[in-house]
């Protein structure tokens, strides 16, 4: 019962007492407390355990530096995990309890596994676990790893809003140096945003405790806040700039509170002023995790916010004049101070719990020990937006150095410690002046590591690395930062290494004889904080997680008692009776279909045709206005990228119908085509999708309905593979003889408010020819009856033409188009190139199964149905050299089970066109 | 089978105006859509247009032109063109039925609209195309007090589900 609240002061409201439990025992605070200062005030000293060894762990900041107290927090029957205890505002009623630690902090029965430490070094589980099998260990690591567990319940309203908003200067961070710039930019009338993390500005003002310009640190907050919002100034509390992105945005995450999501902002400022101060730097000495010891700014901040003395019997262990200040506002709470000069050593913190300091010889009784290595400004956000970083000798830290665009930095985060320079330096670059050189800069000398000592110290305190650790990755070669922190895991903690990174860059430089600078940093990635994910959710949730395209006749088809489904990103009708009936009625009399997710891709222009020529692997150039031509387009890899029709509507008019979930990716690769190598003038592409319905009516008696339909089309008259302009309620359409099923099919596209009354009335014809609506899931079982491929189910991603049975135009087609190199490359003759094949087989294939020989594979089915035409199972596969193998028997394998099949022409039925001709 | 209907409401076609926390919310039937692409000064002589919405500045009257890029523009309710290509240049196509229209009346308008995309006044753009919420759309102000959307017809829905509940957000 060391730390203790003190009589008065702080930020808190004594008024009101708040009740709460930490790993199961009660305790009380005040609003206006954090988790950890009203544990602090209750004499408590362990607050958590470190992820490795599990030991005993204090705090050692009082905001988000803080790598220790990780809390659980239960109430009202809803548990958020991984809470840091130090940026929690206390609740009344709260169930914390320390993550990683069972039954509690205090007496964590894994505590045991520090007595083995000297097996567990760095990376000791990349080198023990490998033998015989990783997977034996993976379970228990797995188990043992991790921190806060979740409570598998969804918190209702859990929902984060999203806002894009934009200022003229963004000031992050409501401490002196913010302040004074936010009200300098404001009253010189630009449009300011002021941000801070807590919930009331004033930064290190208040464990500083010195007045400002003459006033109290709280009066003159209150009236830069009163100036700033007098202005026009914006400020929001609570809320954390967690990173900045590409053209000035930067990420804020608004907290609201407990189990409440908080909201992201995105910033679009013109100017960011980066005003974060700095954090306490540790020092690195024997047993320095211990509870009881803390930073020195820490324990200045559960003072000043929140009245809470760190200690009774305190040495403050410094290497620089912060010490000198410190101590009498230490001592005016009540607390006895001794001051230790950390440049003389060696230094060790004796007891599970600390209860004295041995230092230079001499041995100190405390319960508390403060440290202060000197300050480290808070650059993170500096580094996101591509700032770079200089090394001072005059702090021994990194600073601020050439700036990213439209970016200062200032005050403690600028390495301005004195408050004075800082303010004069925020207002000048608030207002876009020259900042003045400070002046009274500030000496701190650095201090490096006994990398002699056999003693055990502390470099990342929840993620237990010790500087034997850093001297084993060093030993081994892992010398660059970015792999000792890899390998050490230094700094991969949810702090991310706030206070390690310093000490571990520290350590690794004196181990090989370089300075800091050399050695150089990790890089700074966003979040600053760790926040939920919900904050990038947002809206993003049940229907529009990843919202689908919806039919204009989706409605006729949910009256029709259609099962609907995901097809390449619409929501389509998958079938409304029976697949097998479906294919039956439509193979006998008629099939209505919407195809109205079919590309329909206008080109257009003078070099429409030579364009298209160069697109598609087949020629374009010789197709006639009237007529459809089916091709494919390939990448520059010579790979299928898309097959569909094109339909020459006139001279200098196309319409490109590529597949039904490739119209994005066709309409972008057209687009891109050309931009490149063509006169964007004249050549021009329209997708216009979006504008018209298409239904497909396909089977024997689809003339019958075409012709009762009235459309001013004469089916008797139209061969496959041609259009006809027509009619329907007075609107013009277009009708295409085109097939996917291998049957007589029209393609009527039409503008999409009148779909609704042409499907009702072909529905009507086609119930009166026996037909009617079929679904795509029947349609995927008559194209592959006919053999019919669909790309991306039937290629793959070395899938060429020639390997389809298309190789003319590779052979013959002597205009340039895209892929065309790339057919005649070594990879494309391969003589064992995986091509189209059918299989036959007595029982149905599964769709994936692996074509073997021995147990290699060589080819994979594709597609596999039951054709109920057919009355039989029909299969597509991919199988290497396949076009010469038809006939041959192969082996098709599938979780353990092998079943015989013969390769035969991938065309079921109809191999000759009579029903598509009919 | 699989049978999915259940996890996708049913669109409300058409959709009705909502109104709430000062925000109405409401489709804009239009008698025409036309799609121009080609050298700027001659898509709108063919839509008889003098210039382009982009953005901040608003349309208004009956019939006006959005700048979509450099070359293309949709005329909303211009005269009627010939779909295909036209001598003077120009490729044009109707889209009468191909976007949705709608429209925000209200103080809170560009709040809500800020939700799903980035709109600021002082940033100005030729062109009025944006991505809201991931989905491209053309965003411009509309006479003195509302926005208009047009989106893709297939993603409306997807729209609506998301202007409603933004709207929530909006203070009264």
């Amino acid at each position: 019962m060391s730390s203790f609240r003190t009589t008065s002061g702080g930020l808190i409201d004594r008024s009101k007492p708040l009740a709460f439990t930490f790993d199961g025992r009660s305790y009380s605070g005040f609003q206006g407390d954090t988790l950890a200062s009203a544990l602090l005030a209750n004499g408590v000293r362990v607050l958590g355990r470190s992820f490795k060894y599990h030991r005993p762990r204090g705090v050692w900041g009082a905001w988000f530096d803080d790598p220790n107290a990780i809390f659980d927090v239960t109430l009202n029957g809803v548990t958020i995990p991984n809470c840091p205890a130090t940026t929690t505002p206390l609740i009344d009623g709260m169930q914390a309890r320390a993550v990683n630690a069972f039954p509690s902090a205090k007496h964590d029965i894994k505590g045991l596994l520090d007595r083995f430490h000297a097996l567990m070094p760095a990376g000791f589980y990349y080198k023990t676990f490998i033998w015989p099998n990783w997977h034996l260990f993976e379970g228990m690591i797995r188990n043992m790893a991790g921190l806060g567990r979740l409570d598998g319940e969804l918190i209702k309203g859990y929902q984060s809003a999203q806002h894009h908003d934009r200022c003229d200067l963004l000031v992050v961070g409501g401490g002196g140096a913010g302040l004074a710039a936010a009200r300098a930019a404001a009253e010189a009338g630009q449009n300011v945003l002021l941000i801070d993390d807590h919930p009331e500005l004033g930064g290190g003002l208040f464990r500083r405790a010195l007045p400002v310009e003459g006033q109290a640190p709280a009066d003159w907050i209150t009236d830069q806040q009163s100036a700033i919002l007098a202005a026009g100034g914006r400020i929001l509390t609570n809320t954390t700039a967690f990173g900045v992105f590409d053209h000035n945005m930067v990420g804020l995450a608004q907290d609201h509170g407990f189990a409440i999501a908080p909201s992201l902002w995105r910033i679009r400022a013109r100017r960011i002023l980066m005003a974060t101060g700095a954090l306490e730097r540790p020092i690195t000495f024997a047993n320095n995790d211990r509870p009881g010891v803390m930073g020195l700014d820490g324990a200045l901040e559960y003072l000043a916010r929140y009245g809470v003395a760190a200690g009774r019997e305190i040495a403050l262990l410094s290497n620089n004049g912060f010490a000198n200040t410190a101590r009498p506002l230490l001592e005016n709470a009540g607390c006895k101070v001794q001051l230790l000069d950390a440049r003389q050593g060696p230094t060790t913190a004796r007891g599970k719990i600390l209860r004295a300091v041995d230092h230079n010889g001499q041995r100190i009784p405390s319960d508390t020990l403060l440290v202060s290595g000197g300050r480290t400004p808070v650059v993170h956000l500096w580094r996101h937006a591509g700032g770079k970083l200089d090394w001072d000798e005059t702090i021994s830290a990194f600073v601020p150095g050439k700036a990213p665009q439209n970016m200062n930095a200032a005050g403690a985060a600028n390495g301005t410690y004195d408050l004075n320079d800082a303010l004069h330096e925020a207002r000048a670059l608030a207002l876009g002046t020259p900042a003045p050189a400070p002046k009274t800069p500030m000496q701190i000398p650095l201090l490096q590591p006994d990398t002699d000592s056999k003693a055990r110290q502390w470099i990342d305190l929840q993620h237990d690395v010790t500087l034997k650790d850093i001297k084993l990755a060093a030993r081994e070669n892992y010398a660059s930062v970015e792999h000792l922190k890899r390998y050490t895991t230094l700094g991969m903690a949810s702090d991310q290494g706030k206070t390690a990174n310093m000490a571990g860059l520290a350590a690794m430089a004196q181990l090989q004889g370089q300075s800091i600078p050399e050695t150089g940093t990790t890089t700074f990635r966003p979040p600053f904080v760790p926040v939920p994910l919900e904050l990038y959710h947002g809206a993003r949730r049940g229907q529009l997680f990843n919202p689908l395209k919806r039919l204009p006749l989706e409605n006729h088809h949910r009256n029709a008692g259609a099962a609907l489904g995901e097809y390449g990103g619409w929501l389509r009708p998958s079938w409304y009776t029976d697949t097998s009936a479906e294919i039956r009625m439509a193979r006998a009399s008629v099939g209505l279909l919407d195809a109205s997710p079919l590309g329909k891709i206008e080109v257009m222009g003078p070099d429409a045709e030579k364009f298209l020529n160069f697109i598609y692997y087949n020629t374009i150039a010789t197709l006639k206005p009237g007529h459809i031509r089916y091709g494919f387009m390939l990448t520059e890899g010579g790979i299928v990228f898309d097959d569909g029709v094109v339909a020459r509507l006139d001279r200098n008019r196309f319409v490109v119908s590529c597949s039904s979930s490739h119209v994005a990716a066709v309409a972008a690769h057209l687009e891109s085509w050309r931009q490149d190598g063509h006169d964007p003038d004249r050549v021009f592409i329209h997708d216009t999708t979006a504008n018209w319905a298409t239904i497909t009516l396909t089977g024997p008696k689809a003339p019958t309905v075409i012709q009762a339909l009235e459309l001013g089309v004469n089916p008797a008259n139209f061969p496959h593979m041609t259009w006809q302009a027509g009619r329907f309620n007075n609107t013009p359409l277009r009708v295409s003889r085109v097939s996917f099923t291998g049957d007589a099919s029209f393609e009527i596209t039409l503008p999409v408010t009148q779909a609704g009354a042409f499907w009702g009335a072909a529905h009507t014809l086609a119930q009166q020819q026996g037909g009617g609506p079929i679904g795509i899931e029947a349609v995927s079982v008559m194209r592959a009856e006919k053999g019919f491929i669909i790309i991306g189910k039937d290629t793959d991603g070395e899938t060429m033409p020639h390997d389809l049975g298309f190789a003319i135009p590779r052979l013959k087609k002597t205009a340039a188009f895209v892929g065309d190199r790339s057919l005649h490359s070594d990879t494309a003759n391969r003589p064992d190139r995986r091509q189209l094949v059918g299989l036959s087989s007595n029982t149905l294939l599964p769709t994936g199964a692996h074509l073997v020989a021995g147990k290699r594979s060589i080819g994979t089915v594709t597609s596999s149905y039951h054709s109920p035409t057919l009355n039989q199972p029909i299969a597509l596969a991919l199988l290497d050299n396949g076009a010469a193998r038809h006939g041959e028997n192969v082996t098709v394998w599938h979780m353990d089970s092998e079943t015989p099949a013969t390769v035969t022409a991938p065309c079921f039925l109809d191999p000759l066109g009579d029903r598509l001709h009919a | 089978m699989r049978n999915d209907s259940h996890k996708w409401t049913a669109p409300q076609d058409p959709r009705q105006p909502v109104t709430q926390n000062g925000l109405t919310i409401r489709p804009v039937p239009l008698q025409r859509q036309t799609l121009l692409s080609g050298p700027i000064q001659t898509c709108l002589q063919l839509a008889q247009q003098p210039g382009a919405t982009g953005w901040p500045a608003p349309a208004s009257g009956t019939s006006y032109a959005l700048r979509l890029r450099r070359d293309r523009i949709l005329s909303i309710n211009g005269p009627a063109l010939p779909d295909g290509w036209h001598p003077d240049g120009v490729a044009i196509s109707d889209m009468t039925d191909g976007y949705a229209c709608i429209e925000i009346t209200g103080q809170g308008a560009l709040d809500l609209l800020n939700q799903g995309t980035e709109l600021d006044p002082a940033t100005p753009s030729n062109s009025c195309a944006r991505l809201f919420q991931g989905q491209p759309c053309l965003i411009y102000h509309w006479q003195t007090d509302s926005l208009r959307l047009h989106i893709e017809r297939p993603h409306t829905e997807t729209l609506w589900k998301h202007l409603i509940p933004f709207s929530q957000n909006i203070p009264g």
